[in-house]
């Protein structure tokens, strides 16, 4: 039988789209859900896509949205709170340093969240970033400035109260 | 970052995870997809009472207030059908998914929101058509909704209800909170939806469209005190204060809020900027912040404020009532670099004046007579300002202001940065113009071929070295040497001179004079009436590139595609002219140096001229090399 689109896309970019939701929302247990929903979600309604980058776009650009809308969920329910989650951290242990980066990442918000994680850690340019959110160029210029100005004074601030 | 890189490197989906997914994928794709879905969507609870009435609460600063009654006293609400008013309170699944309205054929949508005073007086804003792509999101919310069927009992008083009327008659009212009606050919229906917030976030992001600017006051109403602003994303309730104060909210026919604090009243009214909630509050003293931050549920960030509590200076309290008389909401920014023959004007595209608004507003200013500004100036619509932060209210007559012993203008400036870098094409424009302003002299080898004239009688190629300076007075550019036919122009202080061997220079700049005729060796000079530069000069192609952009940004011209984006430190744009084969392809390093620019027939660029190639490189030979491809 013809292996699905979805399953294929998750072989391919299954880290990938576990790791960006990880890095939008801060917990293994959320990222989790966020990947089920988006593979699914290509399951259930097969797309065609030009290449596989167009495909990894496509797909990181839907666990944005969906991490976007899970956090606006939340805001109107009762927020889980970080302890609650602490132990659900994956496929690996977490130190202590481990969990401080956790927490700062779940802690930005989420519009800086994404534009640090699609710049610093896939590498897409501004204006790919731009592209994937619909976004001006110059903002996400400025959200990246402003997300890696916060996330700085928080690492700094947890390294300080380290001391 | 490595931290964060290193981080994120160890997240990977854990072996369990895999291998149910894959099971997931491997079955037909509509096995168990719902139930997978709801594992995301559980996070849907109940609602947290106190961060929805927060929300409510901003929504009601908007909306107004008294809709409770609206649903008792409302003559334009459907009367209640008997059998949508006796359905059961428990219902299974299927049957909530069977009464969902039908929301095919909607079409466009009207929308007002109806409220009322204490003294139960019903108040209609009526604000039109919905925007087709609002509508459109909006009904993809409605679309994903169970309507859960809902008591009309459970209709709770003192609320304010924004109305939908859909072209097939269907007509929603849509609550602050608790259960929306929907009605359709005389009959109404009660429901709980989820999706109520989303659609007033919705609405909210998109006040602009929805003309809520007419509830803020024209200039015959209050001044504004301050601007508080707060992302979306970034809002978080106030939970700590003890002294909850007494509020009640007041919505005025002319649109304006009074909000009530501990008997207190202040007016109000609310806008959105850049798709971001953002709050402008009327005559409320500074210390009323955190009270309103109660109320709002959002943190407050006060920008400006000294100006209208009283304890601001003369000169700088005119200066504020000048800048709010002079700078519209939106402006487009004009800066002018060098002076008389040398000047270059650069025309930015339009952009919001807020931040430049509220930095000068956020510094004290002496005034003093008029002076003559030395060096750029930026235009902002009846006002200059220089490159120290004076401002004069007009060149070389008017008053001159500037910033007190210790103000930080770093603001103003900044604030003028970002309206000229707004737009791609603004920043490209600004990286030009800031090198004329700061930039040291370039220079670097040039090649490049062109033909000249309408009718195309001169071509040129040649390469050479050039250097010029910033200022544009002073340039060198060598033309083929060592070569049989050689050349050097040489620009002092504006003036040009040419020494050739051979007799070309006439043919290659058309201005040039003969002055001197010996031993082959031939003096060329240029002065007086405008300054032409041989079109393979850098300043030369500095003045079209501006020439350029400014009819852009002036709207005088739109090319047919504009490309824009980065090569590492370079910013590149390409434009493409109405025509096949027409295109300016620009590209600019950090410093706003031109390290490559190609014009093929653009526009008819000067008279048909076409450089083929124009490279420039550093001057140690190894730095900036591009080619054009031609």
């Amino acid at each position: 039988m013809r292996e699905s689109v979805a399953l294929d896309a998750f072989r391919k970019y299954g880290d990938t789209v576990l790791r960006a939701a990880y890095a939008c929302c801060g917990s293994y247990t959320e990222a989790e859900d966020i990947t089920q929903d988006v593979f699914l979600m290509l399951h259930s309604k097969p797309c065609s896509f030009k290449d596989d980058e167009h495909m990894k776009a496509w797909l990181l650009r839907v666990t944005i949205n969906k991490c976007k809308n899970l956090r606006k969920a939340f805001r109107i329910s009762h927020t889980q709170s970080l302890d609650s989650v602490s132990d659900s951290h994956g496929a690996y242990s977490l130190d202590t340093s481990e969990i401080e980066m956790r927490d700062l990442i779940a802690r930005l918000p989420k519009k800086y969240s994404s534009v640090i994680y699609l710049y610093y850690y896939e590498g897409y340019s501004t204006s790919e970033i731009a592209e994937m959110l619909g976004k001006n160029v110059n903002t996400v210029s400025s959200l990246l400035r402003r997300g890696r100005e916060k996330l700085k004074l928080e690492l700094t601030m947890t390294e300080e109260d380290a001391k | 970052m490595k931290k964060y890189r290193d981080h994120l490197d160890r997240i990977k989906c854990s072996p369990e995870f895999k291998a149910e997914m894959e099971r997931l994928l491997s079955e037909d794709s509509t096995a168990e997809y719902a139930d997978s879905v709801s594992e995301v969507e559980r996070v849907t609870g109940k609602p947290n009472f106190h961060r929805w009435t927060a929300a409510a609460a901003s929504l009601v600063l908007l909306l107004g207030i008294g809709g409770g009654v609206f649903l008792m006293r409302a003559p334009d609400v459907p009367s209640t059908s008997s059998e949508s008013s006796e359905e059961p309170s428990e219902t299974t699944q299927v049957e909530r998914i069977s009464q969902k309205p039908d929301l095919k054929s909607l079409g466009n949508a009207e929308i007002s929101v109806t409220s009322f005073d204490e003294a139960a007086n019903k108040s209609t804003a009526d604000f039109g058509r919905l925007p087709d792509e609002i509508n459109a999101e909006i009904i993809e919310l409605l679309d994903s909704e169970e309507f859960a069927p809902a008591e009309k009992e459970e209709i709770p008083d003192n609320m304010t209800y924004i109305k939908l009327v859909w072209d097939d008659g269907t007509q929603m009212w849509i609550p602050n909170n608790g259960v929306s009606i929907v009605a359709k050919d005389g009959k109404r229906q009660f429901y709980t939806l989820s999706c109520v917030d989303k659609i007033k976030n919705v609405l909210l992001v998109n006040i602009r469209d929805l003309d809520w600017y007419r509830l803020i006051p024209d200039e015959n109403g209050s001044k504004t005190l301050g601007v508080f602003s707060k992302y979306a994303d970034e809002i978080e309730r106030v939970d700590d204060i003890e002294d909850v104060p007494d509020v009640s909210f007041t919505f005025f026919e002319n649109g304006m809020y009074k909000v009530s604090v501990n008997g207190d009243s202040y007016i109000c009214a609310a806008m959105s900027e850049g798709g971001e909630p953002e709050y402008v509050i009327y005559k409320v003293p500074e210390q009323m912040c955190l009270k309103l931050a109660y109320i709002f549920g959002f943190e407050l960030e006060v920008e400006q404020t000294s100006y209208v509590d009283g304890t601001v200076d003369s000169d700088s309290a005119e200066l504020y009532k000048l800048v709010d008389a002079d700078i519209p909401d939106k402006l487009s920014l004009s800066l002018i670099t060098g002076t008389g023959q040398f000047n270059r004007d650069y025309n930015f595209e339009e952009a919001d004046t807020l931040e430049l608004v509220n930095a000068i507003k956020q510094i004290k200013w002496t005034k003093s007579e008029f002076d003559t500004p030395v060096g750029a100036m930026i235009v902002a619509e009846r006002l200059f300002i220089d490159s120290e932060c004076n401002i004069y209210t007009e060149i070389g007559t008017g008053a001159k202001y500037s910033p007190q012993p210790g103000e930080n203008s770093a603001p103003v400036i900044n604030a003028l940065t970002d309206m000229m870098k707004s737009t791609e094409l603004g920043e490209i424009q600004y990286l030009l113009a800031a090198s004329e302003i700061t930039g040291n002299t370039v220079e670097g080898s040039w090649s490049c071929a062109y033909t000249s004239d309408e009718f195309k009688t001169k071509s040129v190629s040649g390469s050479g070295w050039m250097t010029a300076d910033m200022s544009g007075k002073n340039q060198t550019v060598t033309f083929n040497e060592g070569e049989d036919y050689c050349a050097s122009f040489i620009m002092t202080d504006g003036i040009w001179t040419a020494t050739e061997t051979g007799s070309r220079v006439k043919e290659l700049h058309d201005e040039m004079q003969l002055t001197t005729d010996e031993n082959g060796e031939y003096i060329y000079t240029m002065t007086g009436g405008r300054i032409g530069e041989p079109e393979y000069t850098y300043n030369y192609c500095r003045s079209r590139a501006v020439s350029e952009l400014n009819m852009i940004a002036n709207d005088m011209y739109r090319p047919t595609k504009v490309t824009v984006g980065s090569l590492d430190i370079e910013h590149c744009m390409v434009l493409q002219a109405e025509w096949t084969d027409s295109t300016l392809e620009l590209r600019v390093d950090e410093y706003g140096t031109i390290v490559f620019m190609k014009v093929s027939n653009y526009r008819g660029f000067n008279k048909g001229t076409e450089l083929k190639q124009y490279v420039f490189g550093h001057g140690d030979g190894s730095g900036i090399s591009y080619v054009s491809g031609s």
